[in-house]
């Protein structure tokens, strides 16, 4: 029987999610540029190929095909290799397509019959709101993240978000949130003059998650979890702080407070 | 199957073509409008257009309707079957 969970092979990530994303679910991941959406979203598909015997799709808009296959290869998975044993397909295309079908038949449908995906990693959503006007985008938005769903896809949906620089008011200005049964942010973190990645999950319909936010580095095995930023607070408002921590010896030595 | 003298003409008659034939090659999960294509070479859409044809007779490249487009994408086995062919060609050259 199948894992009601798809995991993403990032050990640390997985207990995070208490075992990984939802299967079938539409997780959105956001981020600002550079914080490693595109990485992350690579290492969900290539480790549910060579871990979990899931193919996959990874949609690009932005960036053609050779550049994610160069890119790829520094961290050593063999995309080529993948697509000519049929596991793998990367397609790219216009945003505006996704929204086409004729007679029924919907872009994806000939890669879906090819290799038989169970993971999408779409790179990134955020480029249809070029092609759709504001006031239909999260209707076209629904009509595709149910187009996933009903080919039973556990998809992971890049998005942009500049927001997430600074204070986070939104992920999305668009609504695009409450499509989605997942969402997972990739935010930059100014700490003592150092910049930091940090990642939280906003939502996770149906599943406890961990609430804390974690930081992680893309290394040259991908993406790495390291500590919860458990020292400091106001990480999400961009104006993160030390949480002081003082033992009562410490207020009785100062004398701020009396021995009992 | 044409013949090697036919495909060579058709394939390599001009810069486009080759053009878009690397593009295909380098990136074969493209799938994508003659519009979109001529722009990701940097080309003019007429130009594209008339050389898509070439490419799309030989069946490397087949095109479908999707909506209110047509979209282009690469044949992989009959490229494959074509680039067999080329290759027992250049290497009878040398016998």
């Amino acid at each position: 029987m199948m894992d009601d969970r798809a995991k993403t092979g990032i050990t640390e990530l997985d207990n995070m999610l208490r075992g990984g994303f939802m299967r079938g679910d539409a997780v959105l991941l956001a981020g600002s540029a550079g914080m490693g959406k595109t990485t992350l979203g690579l290492e969900y598909i290539i480790n549910g190929i060579t871990k979990y015997r899931e193919n996959g799709l990874y949609v690009t808009f932005e960036q053609l095909p050779s550049q994610i296959y160069r890119d790829s290869a520094n961290f050593g998975w063999q995309l080529k290799k993948m697509e000519e044993e049929d596991t793998l397909r990367v397609i790219c295309t216009s945003p505006n397509l996704l929204l086409e079908a004729s007679d029924g038949e919907h872009l994806f449908d000939s890669f879906i019959d090819e290799v038989h995906p169970k993971r999408i990693v779409v790179d990134s959503l955020s480029h249809l709101a070029m092609f759709v006007p504001q006031n239909e985008l999260r209707k076209e938005m629904y009509k595709f993240v149910m187009y996933l769903k009903t080919k039973h896809l556990s998809s992971l949906l890049l998005w942009e978000s500049p927001g997430l620089m600074g204070q986070v008011q939104s992920i999305t200005e668009e609504g695009i949130s409450f499509l989605v049964d997942a969402i997972l942010i990739l935010k930059p973190v100014e700490i003592e003059s150092s910049m930091r990645k940090a990642l939280g999950i906003l939502k996770l319909r149906g599943s406890d998650h961990d609430k804390r936010l974690t930081e992680y580095e893309i290394t040259s095995e991908g993406f790495k979890l390291r500590k919860p930023f458990v020292e400091y607070e106001g990480i999400m408002s961009g104006s993160p702080r030390k949480i002081l921590r003082v033992s009562e010896a410490d207020l009785l030595k100062s004398g701020l407070i009396k021995r009992r | 199957m044409p013949e090697v003298e036919d495909l060579m003409p058709k394939l390599l008659s001009s810069e486009i073509k080759a053009e878009i034939l690397i593009l295909y090659h380098m990136n074969p999960g493209l799938i994508d409008t003659p519009e979109a294509l001529a722009r990701r070479i940097g080309r003019g859409q007429v130009e594209v257009t008339k050389d898509l044809e070439d490419l799309l007779i030989l069946g490397i490249l087949r095109k479908k309707p999707l909506g209110s487009n047509e979209v282009v994408f690469l044949d992989r086995d009959r490229d494959r079957d074509i680039q067999k062919l080329l290759k027992a060609h250049i290497e009878s050259l040398g016998d």
